[in-house]
């Protein structure tokens, strides 16, 4: 608890180093911000056009659907592996002051959280564009989006320690993160799922997080109360159990770095 | 009499020399299985005891690899000692080398603010202190260059003017005063002697004796990660010389 209020204090610190990391993304590109509106847009419309195309999906309706599961996954893979490496990349700074050492991939995941904020403008946009209803239900998204930033927080946590300590790590994630891409409803749904296999997919977090952001966009319903509890309470457990993990490694990370 | 700022309570710090350190994990699983224990201990630091008072200035000297550094990088909380216990009573800033926390492909301004950040200040806080902290560094023209393209001088001086404006209560500074030209030098002198008449205090470590004798009212000298003297300045510098000697003369 105590660490959590030191990260308060840094909020300054924390503030400076995600606009930092935003900026120097973005430096020297003639669209800058921009990009991280289009780039799930084109990502949309490519795998939106080969599934219409070799599963003769209907395409306006599987649009909805890919881009609803497509921006909480692409924020969370993007969050990960940019945290991944960044307790290492930060090394020389964390040799020569003192800040919490958590800030660091915490940063990682909140310049990811900005982007993936972006990019909702989009995903409105083209909801709208293809003639889906703004329901009530909507106003459900911000908790959405607390459960994937939380659960996302608590990954990066553990991954970012790891790799301090494991640099080959960093594969393993690729592969790691590509499997788990593929056994979670992002490029289609559980009901497209044969029947006995769907139970794999009460197992996984991301599932329900990831549902709990698309059912009030595809279905213009509150997801149910199942879910919803199943997404927090695991959101919030991988904060805890991450944040954890960090903190009882970090005092370590000074001679691997 | 009160507290004092700094309490170093037999503090010890050991370094893992590893011959070749296992960063894969790979590496780490063969190491397991075969039980190789690749690496052996250094204490850089044991049992060393260190009150420090409000408004003090201490030198700490010693001949290369006596752990001066490694104290500096306790109190300055980068460094968790290993045995003992370090007390701050006070916040601190920490000049153990120069623009520490600059991003390189920011500008000097963005840097400005960045480092304050880092020592925990407000923006609006860093807006006051940002002409001055120009000033000081003499980088008018500079500000809105990527700090990459600086010279190390200024870099220095930047590094210098942020750090000694943010006035912590304790000021520790890493043999940093060869910063810049003669007249930056004595600029520098006057602001650290302008923190101590402030009441601030100072931690100073030093291979120059003229510095530790301007600056500092009492001194400690480690040798081997130990604490073999503790006196006024001068006298203190006498026994490190008295060392250097000794080192030198072939028995």
């Amino acid at each position: 608890m105590n660490r959590l209020v030191e990260i308060f204090k840094y909020r300054e610190l924390l503030k400076n180093l995600v606009v930092t990391e935003l900026k120097l993304r973005y430096r020297r590109s003639v669209l800058g911000f921009f990009w991280t509106m289009l780039n799930p847009l084109l990502m949309m419309t490519v795998l939106a056009v080969v599934f219409s195309t070799i599963m003769k999906f209907n395409i306006k309706s599987y649009s909805v659907l890919l881009i609803s599961g497509l921006l909480p996954w692409i924020f969370f893979s993007q969050a990960v592996s940019l945290a991944l490496m960044s307790v290492v990349s930060k090394g020389s700074l964390l040799k020569k002051v003192y800040i919490p050492k958590s800030l660091i991939p915490l940063s990682a995941v909140l310049s990811s959280l900005v982007n993936f904020l972006l990019a909702l403008v989009p995903l409105f946009l083209l909801v709208v564009l293809l003639g889906k209803p703004l329901t009530p239900a909507l106003l459900f998204l911000p908790a959405s989006i607390l459960f994937v930033a939380l659960f996302t927080c608590g990954v990066a946590f553990i991954f970012s320690c790891l790799n301090v300590f494991f640099r080959d790590f960093t594969h393993m994630t690729e592969v790691i993160i590509q499997a788990w891409f593929y056994l979670s409803p992002v490029i289609y749904r559980t009901d497209m799922v044969p029947e006995t296999y769907r139970f794999a997919f009460n197992w996984n977090p991301m599932a329900h997080i990831i549902e709990c952001f698309r059912i009030p966009i595809f279905d213009g319903r509150l997801p149910d109360l199942t879910a919803v509890v199943i997404a927090g309470t695991s959101a919030l457990a991988m904060f805890m159990f991450g944040f954890s993990i960090f903190l009882r490694f970090e005092g370590r990370f000074i001679l691997r770095v | 009499m009160s507290e004092p700022l700094v309490q170093l309570v037999d503090v010890g710090m050991r370094f893992r020399l590893h011959y070749e350190k296992a960063f894969t994990l790979k590496e780490t699983m063969i190491n397991l299985v075969k039980r190789r224990n690749n690496y052996s201990d250094l204490w850089a630091l044991r049992g060393v005891s260190l009150d420090v008072r409000e408004g003090e200035a201490v030198g700490i000297v010693g001949r290369n690899g006596s752990g001066k550094s490694t104290l500096l990088k306790i109190l300055a909380r980068v460094f968790e000692p290993t045995e003992g216990k370090c007390i701050l009573r006070g916040s601190v800033s920490a000049l153990i080398e120069l623009g520490a926390g600059f991003n390189a492909e920011l500008t000097g301004r963005e840097n400005v603010f960045l480092n304050g950040a880092i020592m925990g200040l407000s923006r609006a806080e860093m807006e006051r202190r940002y002409d001055q902290i120009v000033d000081f560094a003499e980088l008018h023209d500079f500000m809105d260059t990527a700090v990459k393209n600086y010279s190390s001088g200024m870099y220095a001086r930047l590094g210098f003017a942020i750090a000694t404006d943010v006035d912590g209560d304790i000021l520790l500074i890493d043999e940093i005063l060869g910063v810049g030209d003669e007249g930056f030098q004595k600029k520098c002198f006057a602001r650290i002697q302008q923190h101590l008449d402030g009441g601030k205090t100072v931690l100073l470590v030093s291979h120059d004796p003229d510095a530790i004798e301007r600056i500092c009212h009492r001194a400690v000298l480690l040798h081997n990660g130990k604490v073999v003297f503790a006196g006024s300045a001068a006298e203190t510098l006498t026994r490190y010389r008295e060392i250097l000697a000794m080192e030198r003369s072939p028995s």
